[in-house]
């Protein structure tokens, strides 16, 4: 069993969800959010905030049933069943406490909630965790970072999105013009921080 | 039979005027992510096929036993049920497939298309409609998943093996190569890596839109 | 306002009893677990639901609940059931297959022993038609760059390497991919474990532009060959 405590470099756990194995540009996972809102800032920013706390805490939860409950009996094939199951409960769980006791969050975060049980980026962290059998603590840093990742891309993205169509520039329409600036972020990411092999 | 042009045109929608990436532009990430090879689209649409096929006639069988109460949980326990059976399956009876699509098959279960699928036509139809829906989505992906990673392995490696899935020589369930296309060029690794996956959809959505005006235009 | 509450934990009780069921549900999959674990989850969830339903369509009957319950219940055992079984049956397909990879990097070989190991063998003692040792064959997986590479080899009764084949592997294309060409894996025949290193520090050139795969496929053998030895001596 893995341990509790980190025995990965943690620096180097949190650099790789964030760039060198992006979520959004390098593992494609979560791009339907990604096409759907990155044409408003402020649904962007709301969206990636939700997102990182949806895949802390779904490593945080899922780390303890996977090693805990499945492992030990044998059942390691029921983790995509598991998972998706523990997520959606999470996910509902949290949108009724944000909406009893924090209408303001719930108002500016809450709306994104239902959108993230199916988002492949919260199920591919926990999958991937249990594949690279990350410690507890590197599994939630793990889990962190890869939503900092989602988060940072969706920022660029809609920043360069909206300048894009304020500047009237236009000529690919909606999803082609994403799918182009989502090429060319993923040019930088895949050149600057080694992905290639050398 | 007075319900077989019904079932053949909820077939064909499901390939054009629905196609579910150019269209309603869903299962986005498992279009982009495991498209490298020709080989691998077949593979990622069949495994899909099976899943959306399975979900969509459970769920239709079922939809009047469903309390709307409990829907959601259903559709999910019924998905990722016919997810993780292929995902054992492709494990046992094709490991190179397996491997190469690795956690995008569990991540079938969270694939816009098939809650989709269940949520807007099989918990409302019978089962034969549903299944000449998900026969029809699936036929289109497949077509798209092809296109895209034929596209990449020809352009990224400079050659393009057509497969399909047949029972070979040695007994078992595998891929039989038919014929492998070289062009002259030289092969642009990009392709194979991220970028290209975002340029090639890219270009390809912009064509089919394109087309799409051009045929409305001419029609209009 | 309560009703939508209400809506909610119901929805969290019927995903969370879904669950318990898939979990508890062990593969040996027997007609008595199934139902034992069923009737734990009917039990268990029945109070809440009754009351829910009661409480959010004043006047329906309370079978309702009971039928809610059943349902999800039982959708859940036949999940588990089905699951268990393909589980099974898959898995005593692939014990039975991984071992037809080996008369093929040991051609020369009739039998194969497995050695070791609690679960998995740490290798084959090999022997040929007389009943003769005549080398030993062996798997070994290692992590590549995009995932795990699963390889099969073989070496004589000198720890030389005389076959290496990748079973599986999913790196990329053109680049790691690489290493299932015979121009790569040629390389290593002959070899003794001292010399499975890259050059210049060994004799395995890396293939351009995929050290991380080149690394790991020299890597897993030289670990797994010397493991042989110690475990042999």
């Amino acid at each position: 069993m893995p341990a509790l405590l980190p025995t990965e470099n943690l620096l180097e756990l949190l650099i790789s969800g964030v760039f060198t194995k992006n979520f959004l540009l390098i593992y494609f996972l979560g791009l339907c959010s990604f096409l759907g809102l990155t044409k408003d800032m402020g649904s962007s920013i709301g969206m990636s905030m939700a997102v990182t706390f949806v895949t802390g805490m779904a490593a945080v939860i899922t780390w303890p049933i996977f090693n805990f409950i499945l492992v030990p009996l044998g059942l390691e094939f029921l983790q995509t069943i598991c998972f998706i199951l523990v997520i959606a409960a999470f996910v509902q769980l949290v949108e009724f406490i944000i909406r009893k006791h924090q209408p303001a969050l719930y108002r500016s975060l809450g709306i994104y909630l239902p959108l993230i049980t199916t988002n492949c980026a919260v199920l591919g962290v926990v999958l991937l965790n249990a594949q690279q059998n990350y410690s507890y603590v590197g599994s939630i840093v793990y889990g962190i970072s890869a939503g900092l990742g989602y988060g940072l891309v969706m920022l660029l993205a809609a920043g360069i999105r909206g300048k894009l169509l304020q500047r009237g520039v236009d000529m690919f329409g909606g999803f082609t013009g994403a799918f182009l600036v989502a090429g060319l972020l993923s040019l930088i990411f895949v050149n600057y921080f080694g992905v290639i092999q050398f | 039979m007075t319900d077989r042009p019904n079932l053949f045109s909820e077939f064909a929608a499901g390939i054009i005027k629905n196609n579910p990436v150019f269209c309603l532009v869903l299962g986005i990430c498992p279009t982009l992510a495991v498209t490298t090879s020709f080989e691998n689209g077949l593979g990622m649409g069949l495994a899909f096929t099976f899943v959306l096929l399975g979900s969509n006639v459970f769920i239709s069988l079922l939809r009047n036993q469903t309390p709307p109460i409990v829907r959601l949980p259903i559709f999910i326990v019924i998905i990722a049920t016919f997810v993780t059976i292929i995902d054992i399956v492709l494990q046992a009876y094709l490991p190179p497939l397996y491997e190469a699509l690795g956690i995008f098959v569990p991540l079938i279960v969270v694939n816009c298309i098939v809650i989709g699928r269940a949520e807007a036509y099989a918990s409302k139809n019978s089962v034969l409609p549903s299944i000449a829906d998900a026969l029809g989505i699936s036929v289109g992906y497949i077509l798209v998943l092809m296109l895209i990673g034929g596209i990449r392995e020809l352009l990224g490696t400079g050659k393009i093996t057509f497969v399909m899935l047949w029972l070979l020589e040695n007994g078992q369930i595998g891929f039989l190569e038919l014929a492998t296309l070289h062009i002259p060029i030289e092969p642009a690794t990009i392709m194979i890596l991220p970028p290209g996956a975002f340029f090639t959809i890219g270009s390809l959505m912009f064509l089919f839109k394109f087309m799409g005006k051009k045929m409305s235009e001419r029609r209009g | 306002m309560v009703k939508e509450e209400l809506k909610y934990v119901a929805l969290l009780l019927g995903i969370i009893g879904a669950l318990f069921i898939l979990i508890l549900v062990l593969p040996m999959v027997t007609v008595t677990t199934i139902l034992g674990v069923g009737l734990v989850v009917l039990l268990l969830e029945i109070l809440p639901f009754s009351y829910i339903i009661y409480k959010e369509n004043k006047g329906e009957p309370i079978v309702n609940a009971i039928g809610t319950v059943a349902r999800l219940t039982l959708i859940a055992m036949v999940a588990a059931g089905a699951l268990s079984t393909t589980y099974e049956t898959t898995q005593a397909y692939m014990a039975a297959n991984l071992e037809m990879v080996l008369p093929r990097v040991m051609p020369d070989a009739a039998t194969f022993t497995p050695v070791g190991g609690e679960e998995e063998p740490v290798y084959y003692e090999a022997y040929d038609d007389a009943g003769n040792l005549v080398g030993y064959a062996f798997f070994v997986s290692k992590e590549g760059s995009q995932g795990t590479i699963l390889l099969a080899g073989a070496i004589d009764l000198d720890y030389n390497v005389i076959a290496i084949t990748v079973v599986r592997h999913s790196e990329t294309p053109g680049l790691g991919a690489k290493i299932k060409e015979p121009a790569f894996r040629d390389q290593f025949l002959g070899l003794s474990v001292a010399d499975l290193h890259l050059s210049p520090e060994g004799k395995i050139d890396a293939i351009t532009g995929a050290t991380i795969s080149s690394t790991a496929v020299v890597d897993a053998m030289r670990t797994k060959i010397g493991e042989i030895q110690t475990e042999v001596a």
